[in-house]
């Protein structure tokens, strides 16, 4: 993001008139993108929540706080949410930071092959992957059929915290393992070595050298995660058979049953807000991380 | 295989330094393999306590891998390194007590420079007190005081590399290992340095092994270097030593100049002197310099001499050259100014191209005024000559 | 038993979930590569046995009436039985019959937003017409025209949608039920207060109900005996306290892998609708799958037929509306696409198989309690509980 103004700004600034027509003319059809698709859809949501439900549902203009004072009347789907969606970035987390440290350091020349098998399911929808861990979590035919299997043991998955988690985790790792990995690979080898030559042990150098430098794209990846989980409504109703209710739920409620608009916009402005709580911590980080001189991977 | 090994006791054993006193390294019968690849091939060393030892040799020759045996970062194939007496054959690094200064410095970038330097000790616990007052030393020898708040990346390189340094010594090792750590510095700053470390060495008595390419780096500071070649140690000794006395053609072509001239041995004499016939009739009387090695009559050799101590001597006939002279006549084949010395590339029927030196002194010197195409007479005494077996 | 392979998966992904038209795409699945090749050849395909028997059994062509030769229809998918087709357009004489699908309701209103559409009649959800009419979208009909709208059942007029049974005729309906396994139940339930029972005695655990406010609110408002569509604070607080009471119970809030849940057994019960009921019932694992309209009554939705503003083919489009209202017709359609009708002459003409599957027609006793759905979104009372009720699922 930093590296991108700047190089604007400098294209700007060394493009008097016809350079900096032709930047702006550019430019142009991106910033009327960004507006239309972005901007005013997102101004449209923070008008409305101003507003009240109109008698057949929808929006009716005003301007009332009520739908923000309700707000914090239901916060279970938020919290909910908040659980899950950090939850589930430190599963993200403990999975993917050994796997990109693996691809960064180990994989060797299979490193491609492996990266490429990490995408290929993506290829593939969403619906379809996460219906696939319904196949794997059936209490049958499934992982717990094997087990039951071979200990008698019996327990379940489908419906329970778990296999949402795992869903969220295997949904979103990519997000998290790409950033992780550029950092790690970009990461010089010498400085471990010179942290072992200097007396530190393998952990002590991967606490002391490794993750403050993989540190922006741990963050990068953490918040690539931690935002769409936020929103997540799929996996906890398909893999969480609907027990939990989540802001994605929440606003379906708003919108598509209560049919209350200005009320469910309330609910979509508040999550913005914790977004842009989170993404300002990171440009807070990528700004403090410059001293570091170690850039923002976004 | 077998003639390596022979070919390696030659040379190296019973050249230990430092007499009865414990080696700070004690590299025996080493070899690394990396696949296919022999890096370091059977390779004995006893590297003594206080003194500049050099790896010197040309890419490839195994110095690197065996600076980084010594550290831990690699295992040998075969063979065992000692460190101050105990073997440390699977010993980590971390665990050693060498420090290394890397090639490319290997600051840690999210670290001012007081942290870089202090890291070592951190990593033993040392007091935040002792830690301080240790770093400020550190930098105070590496002439860095007041630099420690500052980011790494903010200093120049002759900067970063003195961190690099501070940051290994600071730890008093037994032994600091050094690679190649000049090599991105420019000429003059790189000469700077060389003094500069020497000076440091002597200053704290600190075991050095400097691995280089750099023959006049190596020459410069070094009290001992081992010149390596296909992985396999070529000859070990001071500079001066290397540079009279090169044991082999590839010593003598990788320290200095020299003019070679292929022949076979002809008389054996006294105290390793020998004549030789060069395949271009000329007969010399030199010496062996490996004292190593006694070869027979008919053995193929090389006769090598140094430019500097040969002469260019104007016009073709000459008076009988004096006794233990040797006078080749030929022709000026380039004459180039370098500043404080003149080389001349002459050719000769008898001995091919000769590379001569001439000191440029006031105004005055032998030789002055010969240019290209002139006929000259090359003279050198037969003390000059080296004669090179393998 | 076991659960449906991957690529049935990717096929339930690939289309919409599971709604209340899905009843004929299941019945797809449900006969392999018969019934796809059957559907697969679209409204020119020949009719059915039954269906063209029913159809010709109609009365002749009225001679003397020039209603055109065409006629633009706007409906869902495989909506009309493909004999009675065949027999509207051979007694009137129509040649060019255009039937043009849509895939919801929102897709029709968004076609008629976009100015003259050339359709003649369309078949939205009943509580879709009141917006509209209110938009200028449907033509007042001239009942006269229509003289078959007698049949229709007195359940079915004088509703929210169109008080005065002016702006549509109704083309079929179906309800909220209990689908659930006859050999894991010890007796199935027949009213919502056995449901009720039933959820958080044995069945703990193993209830299913669909994720959608309107239709798990009829349940504790039935079972009370009060209107489903009641906005009473006292009445909708009771009908709190029964959904927090079964809410630890549930085993999930799922309208799209239901009849999955039920085919793997671990879901004994499901609150839900009929669609996928043949489904597994053609599956010999499933076949003890069955579903009832509790006898407190239920919530029923229905489609309608409706024609639209400035017609081109108006006389043509009576013509269908009052044709496609004629018992035998009526029991035709009933046939091909297994939705109840909601006239009463037709009813008795539907083979007894039919009238006793439950999944098609309610008993009587369920009937005469079936209620239309209001708009009730905008009641906050019924939002909060229904929150509270989502956040407890599971306990």
């Amino acid at each position: 993001m930093t590296a991108a103004t700047a190089r604007g700004s400098r294209l700007a600034a060394g493009g008097r008139g016809r350079s900096a027509l032709l930047t702006s003319l550019l430019v142009f059809p991106a910033t009327l993108w960004y507006v239309a698709l972005l901007v005013a859809p997102l101004a449209i949501v923070v008008i409305f929540s101003f507003g009240t439900r109109a008698k057949n549902g929808g929006y009716a203009p005003a301007l009332t706080l009520d739908n923000y004072a309700d707000l914090l009347n239901r916060p279970e789907p938020f919290v909910n949410s908040l659980v899950m969606a950090t939850a589930g970035t430190v599963g993200c987390l403990l999975v993917g930071l050994p796997l990109a440290y693996y691809l960064a350091t180990r994989a060797g020349s299979r490193k491609n092959v492996l990266l490429l098998l990490l995408v290929i399911p993506f290829w593939t929808s969403f619906l379809i992957r996460t219906y696939a861990w319904l196949l794997i979590f059936n209490p049958d035919t499934g992982i717990p059929g094997i087990v039951k299997l071979l200990t008698g043991a019996e327990f379940r998955v489908r419906g329970t915290p778990i296999a949402v988690l795992v869903g969220l985790v295997y949904g979103y790792l990519p997000l998290m393992v790409f950033p992780l990995y550029v950092t790690l690979e970009r990461l010089d080898r010498t400085l471990l070595e010179a942290s072992k030559d200097l007396g530190a042990g393998r952990w002590a150098t991967f606490r002391q050298i490794t993750l403050p430098i993989a540190l922006p794209g741990l963050v990068t990846g953490s918040i690539l995660v931690f935002i769409p989980m936020m929103g997540e409504y799929v996996i906890p109703a398909i893999l969480g058979y609907g027990q939990f209710y989540m802001m994605g739920n929440a606003l379906v409620s708003s919108f598509l049953e209560a049919r209350n608009w200005p009320a469910g916009s309330a609910r979509a402005v508040g999550l913005i807000a914790v977004m842009l709580v989170t993404v300002t911590f990171y440009l807070w980080f990528v700004n403090r991380g410059r001293r570091t001189r170690e850039t923002s991977v976004l | 295989m077998a003639a390596a090994v022979v070919d390696e006791s030659r040379h190296v054993s019973g050249r230990a330094r430092g007499g009865g006193q414990i080696a700070d390294v004690r590299i025996e019968g080493v070899t690394k393999e990396f696949g296919p690849v022999t890096a370091v091939d059977q390779m004995t060393l006893e590297i003594a306590s206080g003194e500049f030892y050099s790896l010197l040799g040309p890419s490839g020759c195994g110095k690197t891998t065996t600076l980084r045996m010594i550290a831990g970062f690699e295992q040998p194939t075969a063979g065992e390194i000692f460190l101050a007496g105990s073997p440390v054959a699977g010993v980590p690094p971390y665990k050693r007590n060498v420090n290394t200064v890397f090639q490319h410095y290997a600051l840690f970038p999210h670290m001012d420079v007081a942290q870089n330097v202090g890291y070592g000790l951190r990593q033993r616990g040392s007091p935040k007190a002792e830690e301080a007052r240790r770093v400020g030393e550190a930098l105070d020898l590496v002439r860095l005081s007041g630099y420690g708040t500052r980011r790494t990346w903010e200093l120049s390189g002759g900067q970063q590399q003195r961190v690099a340094l501070a940051r290994a010594l600071v730890n008093h090792p037994t032994v600091l290992l050094l690679d190649e750590p000049l090599g991105a510095l420019d000429l003059k700053l790189r000469k700077e340095m060389q003094l500069e470390l020497k000076a440091l060495q002597r200053e704290v008595g600190i075991t050095f092994v400097y691995v280089t390419h750099d023959q006049e780096e190596a020459l410069t500071m070094s009290d001992v270097i081992v010149v390596m070649n296909h992985g396999r140690i070529q000859q070990l000794g001071g500079p001066t030593e290397l540079y009279e006395r090169p044991v082999n053609l590839f010593v003598s072509n990788f320290i200095g100049v020299s003019n070679p001239m292929p022949g076979r041995v002809m008389e054996i004499g006294p105290d390793h002197s020998a004549v030789v016939e060069t395949d271009r009739g000329l007969r010399l009387r030199g010496t062996i310099t490996d004292p190593a090695v006694r070869p027979g009559i008919g053995t193929s050799v090389t006769v090598a001499t140094r430019p500097e101590r040969l002469t260019v001597l104007p016009g073709e006939a000459r008076e009988p050259a004096a006794p233990g002279e040797v006078d080749v006549p030929g022709r000026i084949h380039q004459g180039t100014y370098l500043g404080d010395q003149t080389e001349y590339r002459v050719t000769t029927d008898l001995a091919g191209e000769l590379i001569v030196r001439r000191q440029n002194a006031a105004g005055v010197g032998t030789g002055e005024g010969v240019g290209p195409g002139d006929p000259v007479v090359v003279r050198w005494h037969e003390e000059a000559n080296l004669i090179l077996v393998g | 038993m076991a659960d449906r392979g991957l690529d049935w998966y990717m096929k339930q992904a690939a289309t919409k979930p599971i709604n209340r038209r899905g009843f004929l795409t299941m019945m797809g699945y449900a006969g392999g590569a018969a019934a796809l090749a059957a559907c697969g050849g679209g409204a020119t395909q020949a009719p059915s046995a039954t269906a063209s028997q029913a159809a010709s059994a109609g009365p002749s062509p009225t001679p003397g009436v020039d209603i055109g030769n065409e006629l633009y229809i706007y409906n869902w998918s495989d909506y009309i039985a493909d004999a009675n087709i065949e027999e509207f357009k051979r007694r009137y004489g129509i040649t060019d019959f255009v039937y043009d699908t849509y895939a919801n309701n929102e897709e029709l209103i968004a076609k008629l937003q976009g100015g003259a559409s050339g359709y003649d009649i369309a078949a939205p959800t009943a509580e879709y017409v009141p917006g509209m009419v209110e938009e200028g979208f449907l033509e007042k009909l001239d009942l006269t025209r229509i003289p078959n709208v007698q049949y229709i059942d007195e359940t079915f007029k004088n509703l929210w949608w169109d008080p005065t049974n002016e702006y549509q005729v109704p083309k079929d309906y179906g309800t909220t039920g209990i689908m659930y396994r006859g050999k894991m139940l010890a007796s199935p339930p027949t009213s919502w207060r056995e449901f009720y029972d039933l959820t958080r005695g044995s069945e703990s655990g193993k209830v299913v109900m669909v994720d959608s406010m309107g239709d798990v609110f009829v349940f504790p408002l039935k079972m009370l005996g009060y209107s489903l569509n009641s906005l009473d604070p006292d009445k909708l607080e009771e009908a709190r306290q029964i959904l927090l009471d079964v809410a630890p119970h549930l085993l999930a809030l799922d309208s799209d892998l239901y009849q999955d849940k039920l085919a793997s057994e671990e879901a004994s019960m499901v609150l839900g609708w009929t669609g996928p009921l043949l489904g597994l019932q053609d599956n010999e694992d499933t076949a003890d799958a069955a579903y009832t309209v509790p006898s407190e009554g239920s919530l029923f939705w229905m489609d309608t037929w409706v024609m639209i503003k400035d017609a081109p083919h108006k006389d043509a489009a009576y013509a269908w509306l009052d044709f496609i209202q004629e018992p035998a017709i009526q029991a035709a359609e009933t046939e091909f696409n297994y939705y109840a009708t909601c006239n009463s002459e037709a009813k008795k003409l539907v083979p007894k198989e039919i009238l006793d599957n439950e999944a098609v027609f309610p008993s009587d006793s369920a009937f005469a309690k079936l209620e239309g759905a209001e708009d009730t979104s905008g009641n906050n009372q019924r939002l909060d509980i229904w929150e509270e009720f989502k956040s407890k699922i599971g306990g």
